[in-house]
């Protein structure tokens, strides 16, 4: 459910200005810029109108617009390549591996969120594939998403909580961008970033979308997605989708016409054990004062408390924030 | 939804015969009697008919015809009790502090039990009470569940489960018997040891019944539980009920006249965040191979792989 917005290149160090705003303290995170922070947190009140969301990373830009972060592999599951390589350096029986991608808020992520992974993976699995890898890809801060964590919180929620998985990374490409990234865009990147790293042969690998079903009735919503997107992902890479009890996957698919021309390369997986946590709710639950605990990960939640994150709201009558 | 049995004393080391059942590896826990285990696990036919669970325990048995077990008290916010004791000693303005107990099969135990504890304690808080510890007790392995794992096994497992929790504990005492015990045998066991250790005062402690909207249901199902029991358990105890999306406490309790009268020491508690994970079905994905990852802590589901526990239908 993107807003529908092309790439554009940004020149370095281009700074918004934001009125009297706080200087924040750096935070200890292998992602910092050398540089203290921008001041403040997402949804500030601008004088001409309307909400900015600042910046936070302000990267060197590369030649092409873009900023560099490579695609982490650490995770990615060779022995299940290399074991089923033969002789003659080719996969036998035609295997095909897959590597899955999430990409959402993660504001904050939750165990709902990991669940996915895992469900897919047995899915996929029980289908003939095997799932090499995941990611998590938070998304950019130019998504101006109301109550929208600073990407560097949310990138390093992601790599706490995916960090006992076996399989899931943390993709930060999307978020480090100065600005919105298309999703296509995002599964383009890690499929040659894993097919340049010798890894695995393109033949072998296909990089999916998981969601849930929100996001494949997005899909099927008149003028939320780009046509040539929805049929680029469908086709050429394909979806997992988590079907929630009582969503009727089928039908979503069937009333569109390009998700039932790609209906083979759409799978989808039924929730069995329901497990319905919803960032809002958590992050509603946060400001109140009330536990999360079991609902995402301990470090989680840790991370949360010591960073303040989520406990005050953006108080529209109170005005700026002193500077 | 226990079945009404009274409490029988049995002697020592009564041994049921099973036929043809394999003799297990003993467990590394701190829970495992000197003996090797009896053979087998839950539900193994039985040559006259029907199944039988045989007992995991085989402890001495005390004179009263109990199992000692003593309760834990190691999480108990004892701070909390003496940071509100006044200078002559007797809490100040009417402290009320409350132990919650969460009596069930987990089998096995889940985040969703985890969650309950969560919950029921910030809305305790929000009313003025102060929530000093929890205890989830595994059901007796003579409750006769289907599929029920030997309560060694749910000890184990609810020990590892509460094992982050700031102020969950696992109460041994109800799996440990060698009989079915009442819950309210196991409520008045909590708060006379917690008194009887001298941490806190009668006056001042509340011990309350966690359950979910379901439990509350068979209160108010005729002929599920014997009616003095309910009224007792509502009256000198009190529930805490963590209510599901859709399903209307206040309707179960006007509806029950014992419910009725004992409203005010039933608290409900709206699940705020949806956690339907339900340990059926979190057996079946272990029974198919899949996984359960995030809905349950790993070192529940280490120790059930380790076990090789739920993966064949007896």
């Amino acid at each position: 459910m993107k807003p529908i917005r092309a790439v554009k290149a940004r020149p370095v160090q281009q700074t918004l200005v934001i009125p009297r705003a706080r200087v924040r303290q750096p935070l200890r995170s292998s992602l910092l810029p050398s540089r203290p922070l921008p001041p403040s947190s997402s949804s500030i009140p601008c004088p001409i109108g309307g909400h900015i969301t600042p910046r936070r990373f302000q990267h060197p830009v590369m030649d092409s617009g873009f900023v560099d972060a490579p695609l982490p592999m650490d995770k990615i599951s060779l022995s299940s390549v290399q074991e089923s390589t033969g002789r003659i350096g080719i996969p036998e029986r035609n295997q095909m591996f897959v590597v899955l991608l999430s990409a959402g808020s993660f504001n904050p992520p939750t165990y709902m969120h990991l669940r996915l992974f895992e469900l897919a993976k047995d899915a996929l699995e029980a289908q003939g594939y095997i799932v090499i890898g995941g990611y998590m890809s938070p998304a950019n801060d130019a998504y101006r998403k109301k109550d929208l964590l600073p990407s560097i919180h949310r990138v390093h929620l992601c790599e706490l909580a995916c960090r006992t998985s076996s399989f899931v990374m943390v993709d930060t490409w999307e978020a480090k961008q100065n600005s919105y990234q298309r999703t296509l865009t995002v599964l383009s990147r890690i499929q040659s970033s894993l097919c340049h790293s010798g890894l695995i042969r393109k033949e072998s690998l296909k990089v999916m979308l998981l969601c849930g079903s929100d996001l494949l009735e997005s899909f099927a919503t008149p003028g939320v997605w780009m046509l040539d997107q929805v049929r680029t992902i469908c086709r050429d890479f394909g979806i997992v989708c988590i079907r929630r009890e009582g969503k009727d996957i089928e039908k979503i698919i069937s009333s569109d016409e390009i998700l039932q021309e790609n209906k083979n390369n759409i799978f989808s997986v039924d929730e069995i054990v329901p497990n319905q946590i919803s960032s809002t709710r958590v992050r509603d639950c946060i400001r109140r004062g009330l536990s999360v605990k079991y609902l995402t990960p301990d470090e989680v939640i840790d991370y949360i408390k010591d960073q303040k994150l989520y406990v005050a709201r953006r108080n529209q009558e109170s005005g700026f924030l002193m500077g």
